[in-house]
């Protein structure tokens, strides 16, 4: 079986990863659809989370809330996802052996872990606290995990950038 | 006034205490105040949007742009407050760098008009009662021209570190 670190030097060295990092106009185009992404996707789960914690639009139904901005949390991860992989692409070795990037990709797994045991768990019984301005404990623990977790992402990530 | 005359005060602010000990006083405190920057700016970017979404009849439509504008309004300038104090610690720290730099004086043109545009009409219009569910040509324009502009400032920014 190939080693990981073979796999992203295998990686990088195809046409993609060498056109990627070299040409001078691609990188910075796809760095800064990521980071757009970022907004998109993080702003919107960020409104959500504050919601969860009983902090913003307590008038409105969690689920309503939640629910009406999903669509975009979900559509700018998924261009999150895909500039991400192009980016670990043109310098998949540097990145890989990067502890930055190492952290990053365990707040990532910690934040959707986060997602499933609050999924598993309080919201289940979402129709019993869907009204309350401020929701139970458990709720306002995973909404406050996320907001901490993608922050770490988004640091764990800026310095992966920096310590290239 | 042209840029020439503008040289003196960029050589002051590169020359400043805080903006020099940002530069060579420690490695970390750039990125640091920088990682700031960004989780500030995603805040905002991702409030501005939600409301320039609504106002183009996209997202939380079962509530009125006003009301969404207002809880949102809080988050905005709470996280412009820390966009503008860490970009002028991290200007300060490469002022002379900026100064020639094309990235920044186009994020510098579009953050001028795109505040003036949020603190003006975005803030008259979203904030304005508006409770039709319908989004009227007007509200289109302003959600457009808002998310171009800050679009803008954010796509100046990032090249900064390229051109």
């Amino acid at each position: 079986m190939p080693s990981l670190l073979s796999i992203t030097q295998w990686l990088e060295a195809t046409a993609l990863g060498t056109a990627l990092r070299e040409s001078s106009l691609m990188f910075p185009i796809v760095e800064g659809t990521h980071l757009l992404a970022l907004g998109v996707s993080v702003g919107t789960i960020a409104i959500a989370d504050l919601r969860l914690l009983g902090i913003t639009m307590k008038q409105e139904r969690v689920s309503d809330v939640m629910g009406q901005l999903l669509p975009w949390s979900i559509g700018g991860f998924i261009l999150m996802l895909v500039t991400g992989t192009l980016l670990f692409w043109a310098n998949a070795t540097l990145v890989y052996v990067s502890p930055w990037f190492r952290l990053k990709v365990l707040f990532l797994l910690l934040a959707a872990v986060n997602v499933l045991m609050y999924e598993l768990t309080i919201h289940r019984r979402i129709v019993e606290w869907d009204r309350d301005p401020t929701p139970p404990l458990p709720a306002r623990i995973a909404g406050f995990c996320s907001l901490l977790l993608w922050a770490l992402v988004i640091a764990a990530g800026r310095m992966t950038a920096y310590k290239l | 006034m042209s840029m020439q005359s503008l040289l003196p005060l960029f050589e002051w602010c590169d020359r400043t205490a805080i903006g020099t000990w940002i530069r060579t006083g420690s490695g970390w405190a750039f990125p640091i105040i920088e990682t700031f920057h960004i989780l500030a700016l995603t805040l905002l970017f991702g409030t501005v949007l939600i409301v320039d979404l609504r106002l183009l009849g996209a997202g939380l439509r079962r509530q009125p742009v006003s009301w969404i504008a207002a809880e949102l309004w809080p988050w905005m300038m709470g996280s412009l407050a820390l966009i503008l104090v860490t970009g002028i610690l991290l200007f300060l720290s490469e002022a002379l760098k900026c100064y020639s730099n094309a990235g920044f004086r186009f994020k510098m043109v579009c953050l001028l008009f795109a505040l003036i545009f949020h603190f003006t009409i975005f803030r008259h219009v979203a904030l304005s009662n508006d409770e039709a569910r319908r989004s009227s040509l007007r509200n289109k324009v302003v959600a457009l021209v808002s998310m171009t502009l800050w679009l803008g400032v954010g796509v100046g920014g990032r090249a900064i570190g390229f051109v």
